[in-house]
């Protein structure tokens, strides 16, 4: 029995194109999906508790920028977290912090609006809680919630824009921490390349950058934490950095092994291009950030499981860091508020 | 790793038996019943191995031992985590003893999914004594934990993706408990059981 060529073999052709074409569908709609999980919202996200309003952000601007917040009138929060350092301070330890042990970078306060747990360790959860652990830690500015509301309430021109913002001009812990936490809300990262590549333009980013992109979500794994529009999931890893504080390990029972030495992923955004990178201030260049997860770090019991040790090449690099240099859309800057005598 | 070599293992024949076969083809320009037996088994094969390589996930998740944990019960040894601000009582899950307990008779065994960030929604009331299958469908590692009314934390074990774990409601639990993931808070599911 015979059968001509021919028939046979267009069937197997079919086949072999059907399988190809379905392995490159899903990879397709992968790619697809990626690009798409990393669009921007079209608005600020605010709690039923603390609704977002003009007054109240403007209220808490000039509390912000006030450095009456602190015990000796010489700190506020913006001391910290200035407009042109990214909202931070640019430094590898906050000022104030030289004989404090495990001493933290100051992280960013952009896009806080969108955080579920604040702090490199997570101990505040939501801003309004964050709020008043600044104020009163000792080596920053050490002041009390009590002593501070009585300053306030000295200030006479601090009633009318507490009225404007909460109806009337009571002054009380409450509505200072809602009005910072409001202002805070209001700082969102400008539009960067990387959004308007996003939303469609294809010369928005070089051709280099989307290669890294495309090592961010594959072989580099960095979206396994590095997720969502603002590039961070808000969750503890321990990345496997040499450091004796335990960060989240301490927040959370001990039996939770992979917490200790955990600290949140920080979002890539706007980041300062010279660093300083990690929770500790220890790396200044992204590259050395990316060697470091190419090898792994200190391999213990804690170390996250998504810390998969890869290769790049020099070439591969620096897409990634091209890549990185998209999120940048710029300074945020505002107007500095007239403090109220 | 493993996936890589199986699929080395299963496409060398595959291709061997193919170009025997378009050989023998090419030379006489005829296709054997015999033949085509082979070809047909390797398209299959061929078309195995592929769908193995765009699932390495699912696959990866299978080289782990899939075998559920069980948080049933919560009268293992104490541990005073007073200090820490989650809870007053933590107790390592039934699987960290080597206990795991059958479903009781009459009982219910419901089925949940975890997706990246988040547990699925679903539909089912448990019940005392339900146990309730959780499974990690992302493919970032989870550690779920449930918090009682009375504040006491149960682990439910670190859970890679594809892995399972389980949680057994207690014989005389009450009210709400509260399954979130100690590495990442986002994710919150509140379930109320009732007698």
């Amino acid at each position: 029995m015979e059968m001509r060529t021919r028939p046979a073999i267009r069937i197997m052709g079919l086949l072999l194109t059907l399988s190809m074409l379905t392995a490159a569908g899903v990879s397709r709609a992968g790619d697809a999906i990626s690009k798409d999980e990393y669009r921007r919202p079209d608005g600020i996200l605010s709690p039923s508790y603390n609704p977002l309003t003009t007054e109240k952000a403007t209220l808490g601007k000039t509390l912000f920028f006030d450095a009456r917040l602190s015990r000796d009138g010489k700190m506020s929060c913006a001391t910290c977290h200035a407009p042109d350092k990214r909202w931070s301070d640019g430094r590898l330890r906050p000022l104030g912090s030289e004989h404090v042990p495990n001493a933290r970078r100051t992280p960013t306060v952009l896009n806080s609006a969108w955080l579920t747990s604040l702090m490199w360790d997570g101990r505040a959860g939501s801003l309004e809680a964050q709020a008043v652990l600044p104020i009163t830690t000792p080596h920053e500015m050490n002041f009390d919630i009590p002593a501070l509301i009585s300053r306030l309430q000295a200030i006479e021109g601090y009633r009318p824009l507490f009225a404007q913002a909460f109806g009337d001009a009571a002054i009380n812990q409450k509505r200072v921490t809602q009005a910072l936490a409001s202002f805070q809300r209001t700082l969102v990262s400008q539009t960067a390349p990387f959004d308007r590549w996003v939303s469609g333009d294809e010369n928005a980013i070089s051709e280099s950058a989307k290669r890294g992109f495309a090592l961010f979500n594959g072989k580099a794994q960095c979206a396994s934490c590095h997720s969502s529009w603002r590039f961070t999931d808000d969750s503890f890893h321990d990345i496997g950095l040499r450091t004796e504080d335990i960060g989240r390990g301490a927040k959370v029972p001990p039996e939770v092994t992979l917490m200790q030495y955990a600290f949140k992923t920080p979002s890539l955004r706007d980041l300062p291009i010279n660093g300083p990178y990690m929770h500790d201030g220890s790396m200044l260049s992204l590259e050395e950030v990316i060697k470091h997860y190419e090898k792994g770090g200190i391999d213990r019991k804690s170390r996250s499981l998504e810390m998969k040790t890869f290769e790049l090449t020099d070439e591969e690099r620096q897409t990634l860091v091209e890549f990185v240099k998209t999120l940048d859309g710029g300074h945020l800057k505002v107007d500095y508020p007239r403090m109220p005598d | 790793m493993l996936t890589v070599k199986i699929k080395d293992i299963v496409m060398k024949p595959i291709w061997g038996c193919i170009g025997r076969v378009a050989a023998y083809t090419h030379k006489t320009d005829t296709l054997h019943a015999g033949s085509l037996l082979r070809l047909q088994s390797c398209v299959v094969t061929l078309m195995a191995a592929m769908m193995l390589s765009v699932s390495p996930t699912a696959y990866s998740a299978a080289e782990h031992d899939p075998a559920a944990h069980d948080a049933s019960k919560h009268d293992a040894s104490k541990h005073d985590a007073s200090k820490h601000d989650a809870s007053s009582k933590v107790y390592p899950s039934r699987a960290a003893q080597g206990v795991i307990t059958p479903l009781a008779p009459g009982a219910t065994l419901h089925k949940m999914t975890l997706s990246h960030h988040e547990l699925e929604p679903w539909s089912f009331v448990p019940k005392r004594k339900d146990r309730i299958e959780i499974e990690n469908l992302s493919n970032i590692t989870h550690a779920l934990y449930l918090t009682y009314p009375d504040g006491t934390v149960v682990n439910l074990e670190i859970q890679i993706p594809g892995d399972v774990v389980s949680w057994t409601v207690p014989d005389d639990a009450e009210g709400e408990y509260v399954f979130r993931c100690w590495i990442h808070p986002v994710i919150r599911a509140n379930m109320m059981i009732q007698d």
